[in-house]
Formats: C-alpha cells, structure tokens, sequence
C-alpha cells in the first residue's frame, strides 16, 4: 500500500474512534490521543520545519494530551460527585467538559490530515497552541465549578444543621 | 530567554520555591522551569525520538503540576481540611523537576531523564486523583455526620 493510502486509513481510524468513542471521555483520550501520538510525532518529524517548531509542536501536543488526560479525570469525579450531591454548576461543568473535549479530539484528528496534506507545521504548531490554550482555560473553568458546587453544598449543609 | 540566565540555574529555582509566597510566585516560577526545561531538552544530544518523546512527556509533567495547583488554590478558598497535603506534593513535585532539569544539565542521558519525567507523570497523577478522592470523601463524610471547620480564607501560597 502506497505511504499515502495509508495515511488516508489513519485519518479515516481516527474519525472511525471518533464516532465510537465521543461520548465517553477516557475513550476518547485512550482510543484516539493515544493511538495518535506516534503518527502524530512521526508527522511533525517528517516535516521541513526547523527543529524549534518541531519541539514546540510536540512539547504542545503533549500539553493537550495531559490536559484532555486531566478533563477526563474530572468528568469522572463530576459524574460520581453529582451521585452525592444536586448541582446546577456541576451539571454544566459535566457537559462543557464533554463538549470541549469532543471539538478538540475532532480538531486533533483535523490537524493531523492537515499536517499530512502539507500544511506548514508552523501554522499547525500555532494551531495546537490554540488547542492547547483553550483546554488549559477550561481546567481552571472546572475547577471553579467544581468550588462553586462544594461551596453550595457545605453552606446547604450548615443551613440544615447549623454549626453544633 | 536562554537557559543559562542565571536565574535559571537549579539552584536559583530552588530558592525560588522554598521562598514563594504567592501564587504569582509559583505561576511565575512554573513558567521560568518550563522554558528552562524545554531549552536543555532542545539542546540535548539524543535521537529526534528520544528528544521529541521527552518534551511531550514533559509537557504532560507540566500541566499535571499546574493542574494540582489549580486544586490547591481552590481548596484554600473553601478551605478544605487536607490542603496542607496538597501544598507539600505540589513543592515536592516541583522539587523533583528541578532535581531532573539538573541532571540533565549535568549531562545526564536524555533517555533517563523521559524515564525520570514518566515516574514523576504518574505520582502527580495520583496526587491529583487522590486530592479529588478526598474531596469526594469529604462530601460523604459531610452527608453522613456534622464534623466541619471552615471559616478561614486564604491568598498566600
């Protein structure tokens, strides 16, 4: 098979895990961040760019792949959390959380067919600098869900049964 | 900024840490440790996969730490009773990607730095998990019986 078939029948994968994947977090994370990592290295590797935009490139892949890794963490929590107590902030928090993570697995796997078709690495390593960025903002975003909820909670607990 | 700065020297940053005393301070330092890591590993004689495969492991190093900090700011402003825990994993975490950074500086292979930055991945994984773990116990412990304490609020680091 021609290198390009086969990059085609990595690209249609990783959509393939999409589809399969893209209601559950960890799946996400496992079924296609970690079944990208060594074609997506190998893309930036195989490209012209000098060797800083490479390592950038890289070092904010890596940035993305423990984000998305901590999100999903967080869904978890959220999700047992919300067995405990009744949450309008941890509601939306579970489904932000699963939104963002769906647009940037998909804007992921869009990169990679970018990459491979020959767009400058540059514009791709600003691209996943966006990315990464952007899930960065939504960590602290949860986390001030995650304060407000407890916050709710343990000022609920006090008005029921006071401070004895 | 380049690596050699001096205030990029292992020693210097380790100063910083132990002196920190607000967030600004830690964000500040983070940061400063990321470029100053980035840089010897750019510089590294190794492979290309070595190298690349060390800097994605340590940008996944560096966003747990930040990540965990994150946590910690949030259980000081409740506060929650086991912050104190979170503090020293977050200077000890630290502490040890100093410790690496200096390795490396010091010729260490490129190789066992990855491995060095893979066994630190995975303890401030478990630190974060076991932050959120106690959160969570602490919601139960709270639904079951009345012991609490929070009256305190917190802007040091």
């Amino acid at each position: 098979m021609s290198s390009q078939g086969n990059e085609e029948n990595i690209i249609r994968e990783l959509y393939e895990r999409y589809q399969k994947t893209y209601n559950d977090p960890g799946a996400m994370y496992h079924q296609i961040i970690e079944y990208m990592k060594p074609y997506m290295e190998k893309a930036i590797l195989m490209t012209n760019a000098d060797s800083i935009t490479k390592a950038e490139a890289i070092y904010y892949f890596g940035d993305i792949a423990g984000l998305f890794f901590a999100l999903h963490g967080f869904y978890n929590y959220i999700t047992r959390a919300m067995e405990l107590m009744e949450s309008d902030a941890l509601e939306k928090a579970k489904k932000d959380i699963l939104s963002v993570l769906q647009e940037d697995a998909k804007k992921l796997i869009e990169l990679y067919a970018e990459l491979k078709r020959g767009r400058p690495l540059d514009i791709v390593r600003h691209e996943l600098s966006i990315v990464a960025t952007g899930l960065r903002v939504y960590i602290y975003k949860t986390i001030s869900y995650l304060e407000e909820s407890t916050n709710d909670f343990v000022i609920r607990w006090i008005m029921t049964k006071g401070f004895d | 900024m380049s690596s050699e700065a001096p205030e990029y020297e292992p020693e210097a940053l380790l100063n910083r840490l132990y002196n920190a005393k607000t967030f600004d301070d830690v964000i500040n330092l983070i940061n400063d440790i990321r470029d100053a890591v980035f840089n010897t590993i750019v510089r590294a004689k190794a492979d290309d996969y070595t190298k690349y495969g060390t800097l994605y492991i340590s940008g996944m190093v560096m966003d747990a730490v930040y990540t965990l900090l994150d946590s910690y700011a949030f259980a000081r402003r409740i506060p929650l009773p086991f912050s104190y825990d979170l503090r020293a994993e977050i200077v000890r975490d630290l502490k040890d990607i100093i410790e690496i950074y200096a390795n490396l500086r010091n010729g260490e292979p490129l190789e066992g730095a990855k491995q060095d930055f893979q066994t630190l991945l995975n303890l401030v994984r478990n630190d974060i998990a076991n932050f959120y773990k106690n959160l969570e116990d602490y919601i139960k412990e709270l639904r079951g019986r009345g012991v609490i304490g929070f009256s305190r609020r917190f802007t040091e680091f």
